[in-house]
Formats: structure tokens, sequence, C-alpha cells
């Protein structure tokens, strides 16, 4: 036999769990950094922990050539599978909840089981002894007793619970939660395939030994694929991502590059380099983290702030409907002149913030929808509703061509819905000094389309390319505008993010403005 | 006369609510955290509950688990709160809050009205 030969394979498959456990390893410290109360990512560190060493007894299992050295390292390895498939179980459990309490009889049943069936097999119980010398090519053959038996049903046993809690939760949970369940349930079915496959059918089917060695790399899909459904639920921020990937890729180059050294500069020059391209891509992921849970506390601070400016705000606008219904008797129209200009500021104050809280979360990629079927019609007439001081204030004429009978069913998020069409609304009554604003509902094509059309200023040609983009104060002196400029910009981003379309006409300054929101319809 | 108990810690939301609904004449139980809401919900039985989220001594996430782990009650509870993040929704809807309303969305005659709504979609559904 060609002694490099046989080197050349101890080294790839060396370089093969190598690499599965640096992976592993960096997409378990990423998922934990994320969010460390979480339950989900606690139990992943854990399975992926055990997976390590899993993967690490797996290769020394079928490496070593000594009888002594291999019941070792089979006691242990055998240990670890059963702790590897309680990790499993205990994963697929809480996955992917936040927090989520393990059951009773977890503490009381399964915990003993696992510790004590994997404490037996320490012991001389399942393995007594390595009858047979090995060399590399060839399998240790050890002699088995009746434990092996209980070390496989206690294992299969977990395995098949954690994918079965795994395959009901599919059914049960919906949404974003689905997909993650799904994505993980995918893994785990893959890594059971490939085990399955190299470590089981190959080897006692065929006699093929050479990949079971690898059996650290099998377990690579369901760790990939449940460490990325852990991060999407959280956020979809591909640059953390990258940055992980991108680190792993470089650290496995320069260590294939290492162990394939010929000479020994090369391998002091090599292993500078890899600790070098470790120490900074571990330093990049960090700071990656670091500027992004700065920006998770700015828009928390941010969604605490909005709460308490509503509540004052709703307690203000509270009280002046009361006196404006005449609750507290009749009011005169000056004062109800004035409890109208409250109301309005209030009004304000709640767009303003409304719009100050979209524009952080645009700007953090933290926009989430959340989606229902609703029908746009008593949505617009709500809408005009609260309207009506405004326009009435204003002294404009708001009217509505709606047909009742006829529902507009669409499949979206209601209050970001709502908020597109109060901001074109609005835009049309703050640019609209006489005349009025006409609302109206049409459906063609599957598709719904509100049109506001006012009788105000009108758009020049040149403006209208920046209607709805996002202003900084020198476009406005430019374009000559009023206000923040962020409605129209917010309504076309929620818009655009259910697939619709929105876009305005006119005919040039004073010619009024027509406004278009086209939505997708539910499908029957 | 229907019977509505609104857990509220804001007094001024407390006094706005109670004069609407009671406008309306429902009998109104005002209760200022979940804590005291889930002392008194056995004994006063209302048709429906109106929830705040955040609130001293017990949240209104904690009182929903409270009333879903209690089989006995089945009271409809509109979680009615000034947060509008998609968690809360989710949480809310996972610990089996009839409806989530953004508190300043709804003047207190709106929300008497969606309220009434959901009472009258819950009797149809039965």
């Amino acid at each position: 036999m060609d002694p490099f030969s046989s080197l050349d394979a101890v080294q790839f498959d060396l370089i093969g769990v190598v690499i599965a456990t640096i992976g592993i390893l960096v997409l378990a410290a990423m998922i934990l950094y994320r969010s460390k109360k979480s339950i989900t990512s606690r139990s992943f560190f854990f399975f992926s922990f055990i997976t390590i060493f899993w993967g690490l007894s797996n290769y020394f299992l079928y490496k070593f050539t000594d009888p002594a050295d291999i019941l070792l390292a089979l006691r242990l390895h055998i240990f670890l599978t059963i702790w590897h498939a309680y990790s499993f179980f205990q994963l697929a459990y809480v996955f992917p909840y936040e927090s989520k309490e393990l059951p009773v009889w977890h503490r009381y049943a399964l915990l003993p089981l696992a510790f004590f069936s994997s404490t037996l097999l320490l012991i001389p119980f399942v393995f007594t002894q390595v009858s047979n010398l090995i060399s590399v090519d060839e399998i240790a053959n050890p002699e088995k007793s009746q434990g092996i038996i209980l070390a496989g049903v206690v294992t299969f046993s977990f395995f098949i619970a954690g994918l079965s809690v795994l395959f009901r939760r599919i059914a049960q949970v919906k949404g974003d939660e689905r997909r993650q369940v799904i994505l993980m349930f995918t893994g785990m079915s893959l890594t059971a395939g490939l085990l399955l496959l190299f470590s089981f059918i190959l080897p006692i089917g065929f006699k093929n030994f050479n990949f079971v060695p690898y059996g650290a790399l099998f377990i690579f899909p369901v760790i990939v694929f449940t460490a990325y459904a852990i991060y999407i639920i959280e956020l979809l921020h591909v640059k953390n991502i990258f940055a992980g990937l991108f680190t792993f890729f470089l650290c496995t180059v320069s260590l294939i590059e290492l162990v394939l050294a010929d000479t020994l500069e090369q391998l002091l020059l090599r292993i500078v380099v890899f600790l070098l391209t470790l120490v900074i891509g571990i330093q990049l992921v960090k700071n990656i983290f670091e500027i992004e849970l700065a920006n998770e506390q700015k828009s928390e601070l941010m969604s605490f702030a909005t709460h308490e400016i509503r509540t004052p705000i709703t307690v203000i606008r509270g009280y002046a409907t009361m006196l404006l219904d005449g609750d507290r008797g009749n009011v005169t129209p000056e004062i109800k002149d004035l409890l109208q200009k409250i109301m309005i500021s209030g009004n304000d104050v709640i767009t303003l913030l409304t719009q100050y809280l979209d524009k952080s979360k645009i700007e953090l990629g933290q926009v989430d929808y959340i989606l229902t079927r609703f029908d746009l019609v008593p949505i617009v007439n709500e809408i005009l509703s609260t309207f009506q001081i405004h326009s009435e204030q204003k002294g404009l004429n708001l009217t509505k061509v709606l047909d009742a009978k006829h529902p507009h069913i669409i499949y979206a998020d209601q209050a970001k819905i709502k908020e597109v069409i109060t901001n074109v609304i609005d835009n049309s009554i703050k640019y609209t000094p006489k005349g009025g604003i006409e609302v109206s509902l049409s459906s063609s094509d599957g598709y719904s389309t509100i049109k506001v059309a006012d009788t105000g200023v009108g758009i020049n040609p040149e403006t209208i390319q920046f209607l709805f983009k996002e202003f900084s104060r020198s476009d406005l002196k430019k374009v000559n505008l009023l206000g923040t400029g962020i409605g129209l910009y917010l309504a076309k981003k929620f818009t655009e993010g259910h697939k619709g379309k929105i876009w305005a006409e006119s005919e040039g300054e004073g010619k009024g403005a027509q406004f278009y929101v086209r939505l997708p319809e539910a499908g029957r | 006369m229907k019977k509505i108990m609104i857990i509220e810690d804001d007094e001024n939301l407390q006094e706005i609510y109670k004069i609407n609904f009671e406008a309306k004449g429902y009998e109104v139980i005002i209760e200022s955290d979940g804590l005291s809401g889930i002392s008194t919900v056995v004994e006063k039985m209302p048709d429906i509950i109106l929830l705040d989220i955040m609130m001293p001594n017990m949240d209104g996430f904690a009182f929903l688990k409270a009333i879903k782990d209690n089989t006995t009650i089945s009271i409809p509870v509109v979680v009615c709160s000034n947060l509008s993040d998609k968690e809360t929704y989710n949480k809310a809807f996972a610990a089996g809050a009839a409806a989530v309303l953004l508190k300043v969305d709804y003047s207190g005659k709106e929300l008497v009205g969606k309220i009434e709504q959901i009472l009258a979609n819950k009797t149809a559904v039965k």
C-alpha cells in the first residue's frame, strides 16, 4: 500500500471533521450570542456542543488502532450518542420558541433515563473488550453485550420522539414559525438520511467504511438549517449570515492550506495566517453583532417611547371626543371649533409618531407584516370618518364613491394599509386649499385600486419624481414642499411590501392631482 | 345588562371607558392591574374583559395565561394596548385573546362599538 495515499486519506477526513467542528462552533456561538435568554438558542448550543464531541469521538473511534484506545473511544462515543439524541429531542421540543417549559416528565423520566443509560455504557456492561487488532482501513469489532440494545432503544426513542414532536408542530404552527419548523425538520431528515447511508447502509451492506469517520459532516445539515431557521424569525439580516459564512470560508481555506503544507517554514507561516484569519474573522462577526445589538436597542427605545406618548394622546382625544359628542352638554360653535383643533393636533402627533417608528423600522430592516384577509370598504369608510373633522375645519368637501355591496377583499397588514391610505388622503388635504377630495374604490384584473383625487395645488413634472422619495431638508427647499415628506415615502414602501403599486398623476400646477394605490386582491 | 371588566392602569382611560360603556347600558367593573383582575374575575363573571398589556404587578400576558389555564372560565378577552409590534400581536393571540386592538385608534364611543361587534360575532358563532 502506498503510505502517502493513506496519509492523504487521514488528512482529508480530518479536514472534514475540523471544518464541521469549526462550522458548528461558529453557528452555535452566533445563535447563542444573538439571544442568550432564548431557550431555543440555549438548546441549540447544547445540541451543537454534544455534536462536536460526538463527531470527534466518531472520528477517533475509526482512526485509533490500539484496542484499549478503541474501547475507550467506543464507550465515549455511545455515551455521547445517547446525549446527542437527548439534546436533539430537547431542541425539537422547545423549537422555535423563545421560552417554553419542558414538561414535568422530562425532569423525572427523560433526564434520568438519558443519565443512567449513558452512564451504564461507560462501565463494562456494554462493551467488555475489543478483540481483534485492526488497521487504518478496517473497522473495530468490539464484543457487544445486551447493553447495546438498551443504548440503541434509548437513542432511537429520543430521535423518533424529537422528529415526531417536530412533525406534529408543522401542523400546529403558522407563518414564520411553520417555516422554521419545516426548515429544521428538513435539516434533520437530511442528516438522518446521510447517517443512514454512510454510517449504516454502506458499512454494513457493502463493507465500505470510508465515509464513517466523516460523521460530524453529516450532522451539518441539521445544524445549518436550524441555525438559519432560528435566524429568520429574529431578523432577516443577511449581512450577519454573510459575515459568518465569509469568516468560515476564509478559516477553512487557510486551514486546508495549513494541512497541505510541504515544509516546516510553510507550516509555521500558514499557522500564523490561519490564526490571524480566525481572530480577525471572529472580531468582524462580533462587531457586526454589536452594531446590530445597538440598533435593536434604539428600536426598542423607539417602540417604548411610542407607547408612552400614545397613552396621553389617547386620553386627550378621548376627552375631546366626549365633549364634541355633547356627552357633557351642548357645545357652542366656538368651543366646537377649538375642540376640533385639539383633535386634529392629537391626530397629527399620532401620525408623526407612527411615521417615525415606521421609518426607524424600515432603516433597521425590521418591518413585519401581520397578514389577514379583510375588506377594504369598511377600512376606507373608517379612515374617511377620522378625516371628517379635518376637512370640515379646512372647508373642504370630502366625498367617497364606494359600492358597499361589492367587497374588496385583500390579504394584507390592515394597520399598514390603513397608514398608506391615511397618508395619501392626509397629503391631499394638506395641499388642497379649497375645493374637495374624492376617494373611490374600483376593481379590475384581480387588483383593487384606491383613487384619491383632489382639486389642490397640483404637481409639476419635476416634483412628481421626488414625491415618493425620502426627503432631506435640502431637497425640501429645492422642490418647495411642506411637511416632513415621510408620509408618501412610507406609503410607497408599504404598498410595494404588499406587491402593490402607488403612483400620482397631475396635469400640472394648479390643476389638482390624483393618487392611485393598487393592491392585489386575495385569492378565493 | 351586559357586564364588562376593564383592566387598565391609566386612571383617565378608566374614566373615559367607564363613562362610555355605562352610557350604552353596561355594568362596568374597573381593575387597575392583572393581579386584582384575576382575584375578582371569578366572583364578578363579566361577559367580556378589556385588557391592557403594560401594567404593574401582573401584566396583560400573565393575566391571559392565568385565564387560559383556568378551564372553568371562558370569557372573551379583548387586548387593548398601545403596543403595535408583531410580537405583542402574536403573543396575545397565542395566549387566547379574542381580538387585539390599538388603543389610540379608538375613542371611547368607537371602542364600545367595537366591543358590541365582538360580542355579537361571538353570539353568532354560538
